[in-house]
């Protein structure tokens, strides 16, 4: 019974760390401008358009 | 630039700025390459080697379910000893030692902040492995605690728990320097995956093996733990790889940043409550097994949202499986995440899991999500970041092709032999009248077949082994833009 208590409780922590993540996230503006976000992994010389992995030997 | 400040910037310095900013995004990406290249290295080496065990003995293990006077020469090459050992090298060696390299990699470009230069980082590396080095030896000299996924003796776990600590640290550390801004989806999974696994790892470790907890209990906080480790760890840190590289790879962004944040927060909220399907039919609280059967099902939402997602950025893009081995192994490893979603989900409704509980079933479809899924994203994220932390090119398409190709045919080969044959084990299993030994013989092909695909494997692992040795001891193209270069000359040593 100890146990299971102990597991529900960590059960419960895990889901409450993603709620306080969340709230986290909705407080500082992360589901805003979600565009933005999708393009913040490109470069300026890695830009979008720029395909970046080939064959060895091959280029496009 | 200018004389005059107040007088307006033409083409010419607009393109003299660009130019100079580009190269700035160069020279950040070279100092955080360069920062990474030998730890990240020495945790795909060593996770390599655990894949290179970890084959051989799978290979033993699988060939004495059909040939039991196998190897039986010595305890510990019996068949109770080598499978725990093939399980725990491939989840700890393999799959998480290559996840901390590419969780660290990518957390690095992401927050554009290098990885730190204190020795605790290497002190992770040897602690890792000699956590795994200690736990591989106790469990072939019978000392395994016989949980599953948990079979490293008690004293191995202070190594790996110390190790995920520093890895955690230095994650946290990168996303704390980062530069205002939105966190990429990528990074969310990283941060989450590091941080989720050393609480689930530590809950375990302490609730069943230090101090055992009683005997009914141990079987949930068992599933609890084994089933999170699949879903909070290795599939997290995957996701996180396959977000961050198709876009890389195509140059396109995600189809929809807000259905990939769907995927990640459902993820994150349903995943903890999966693994008490594993217990239909036992004797636990109805409510607790029902509980999870339901979270199983809703995990169809970040598994449906992820597979939209991947598919439709790379609509119009399939044509760059031809050129990008990156993609190949990543986008092979989106579907079959799609595949083993649908599947675990399926296998958790009562009637269905009557059937494919205890058979060579499970042992499939835990091959198509460690295998399929995870192992081949953590080689497509190896193609790509290996010739960037040594800007080198790798030394052979012949190589990459024919790695592919074998781990594609192998996984196939197995996923099938074990999913058809483990249903009809299930099958006969419940006709009261059918005796064991004749259900065993039933199932003997598919275990041969099984035995087959695991050699396929274990010679497309060779091949990528010579592939990296080759890469990291200079006999490959050298060039400054990595897996861009003209020259095909592969075996010609560089500096």
């Amino acid at each position: 019974m100890i146990a299971a208590t102990l597991v529900l409780l960590v059960l419960v922590g895990i889901t409450g760390s993603a709620l306080i993540a969340f709230w986290w996230a909705a407080d500082t503006g992360q589901f805003k401008n979600p565009e933005d976000a999708s393009k913040s992994i490109f470069d300026r010389d890695e830009s979008i358009g720029k395909p970046t992995d080939h064959f060895p030997g091959r280029s496009s | 630039m200018r004389q005059n400040i107040s007088q307006p910037l033409d083409q010419n310095d607009l393109q003299k700025i660009s130019s100079s900013k580009a190269h700035e995004d160069q020279l950040q990406r070279q100092l955080i390459d360069t920062r990474c290249r030998n730890i990240v290295t020495a945790f795909f080496s060593a996770s390599l080697v655990w894949l290179l065990s970890g084959s051989a003995l799978a290979i033993a293990a699988s060939i004495k379910l059909h040939s039991p006077d196998f190897l039986t020469q010595s305890d510990w090459l019996t068949f109770g000893r080598v499978r725990p050992a093939h399980l725990n090298t491939m989840a700890y060696g393999w799959v998480s030692g290559a996840s901390i390299g590419v969780g660290l990699w990518i957390m690095s470009r992401l927050t554009r902040v290098p990885l730190s230069k204190s020795p605790w980082l290497w002190a992770a590396f040897f602690l890792w492995n000699i956590g795994i080095t200690v736990g591989t030896i106790g469990i072939l000299r019978g000392d395994s605690t016989s949980i599953e996924w948990l079979e490293f003796p008690g004293y191995t776990a202070p190594f790996l728990l110390g190790a995920f600590a520093i890895a955690m640290f230095e994650i946290i550390r990168m996303m704390n320097k980062r530069p205002p801004g939105h966190v990429y989806i990528s990074q969310w999974y990283i941060l989450a995956a590091f941080c989720w696994f050393p609480w689930l790892y530590a809950t375990a470790v302490i609730l069943l093996v230090w101090f055992p907890v009683q005997a009914p209990a141990m079987p949930p906080i068992n599933w609890w733990f084994a089933h999170n480790a699949l879903g909070l760890w290795f599939t997290p840190v995957s996701l996180a790889a396959a977000y961050y590289l198709i876009p890389k790879v195509v140059g396109k962004p995600i189809h929809s940043y807000y259905l990939s944040m769907i995927g990640f927060w459902s993820l994150g909220f349903f995943y903890a409550w999966n693994g008490m399907h594993h217990l239909i039919g036992g004797p636990f609280p109805a409510w607790l097994i029902s509980a999870s059967i339901a979270a199983s099902i809703m995990m169809l939402v970040p598994v449906i949202t992820v597979a939209i997602n991947h598919h439709m950025t790379m609509k119009g893009s399939f044509h760059y499986l031809k050129s990008s081995p990156t993609l190949r192994f990543v986008v092979f490893a989106a579907v079959s995440y799609t595949l083993v979603s649908v599947q675990g989900s399926s296998a958790a409704i009562r009637p269905l899991n009557q059937i494919t509980h205890f058979t060579h079933y499970t042992i499939g479809h835990a091959h198509l999500g460690m295998y399929a899924f995870v192992t081949m994203m953590l080689f497509g994220a190896m193609y790509y970041i290996m010739p960037r932390l040594w800007n080198r090119e790798w030394p052979s398409a012949f190589l990459i092709r024919s790695h592919f190709w074998l781990c594609a045919l192998g996984v196939a080969l197995m996923t099938f032999a074990l999913s058809i044959g483990g249903w009809i084990q299930g099958w006969e299993l419940n006709k009261a009248e059918k005796g064991f030994m004749e259900i065993l013989e039933i199932t003997l092909p598919y275990l041969q077949a099984r035995s087959l695909s695991g050699g396929i494997l274990t010679l497309a692992h060779l091949m990528f082994t010579l592939s990296f040795l080759l890469l990291i001891f200079g006999w490959s193209p050298r060039g400054g833009t990595p897996t861009l270069l003209e020259a095909n000359t592969p075996f010609r040593r560089t500096q």
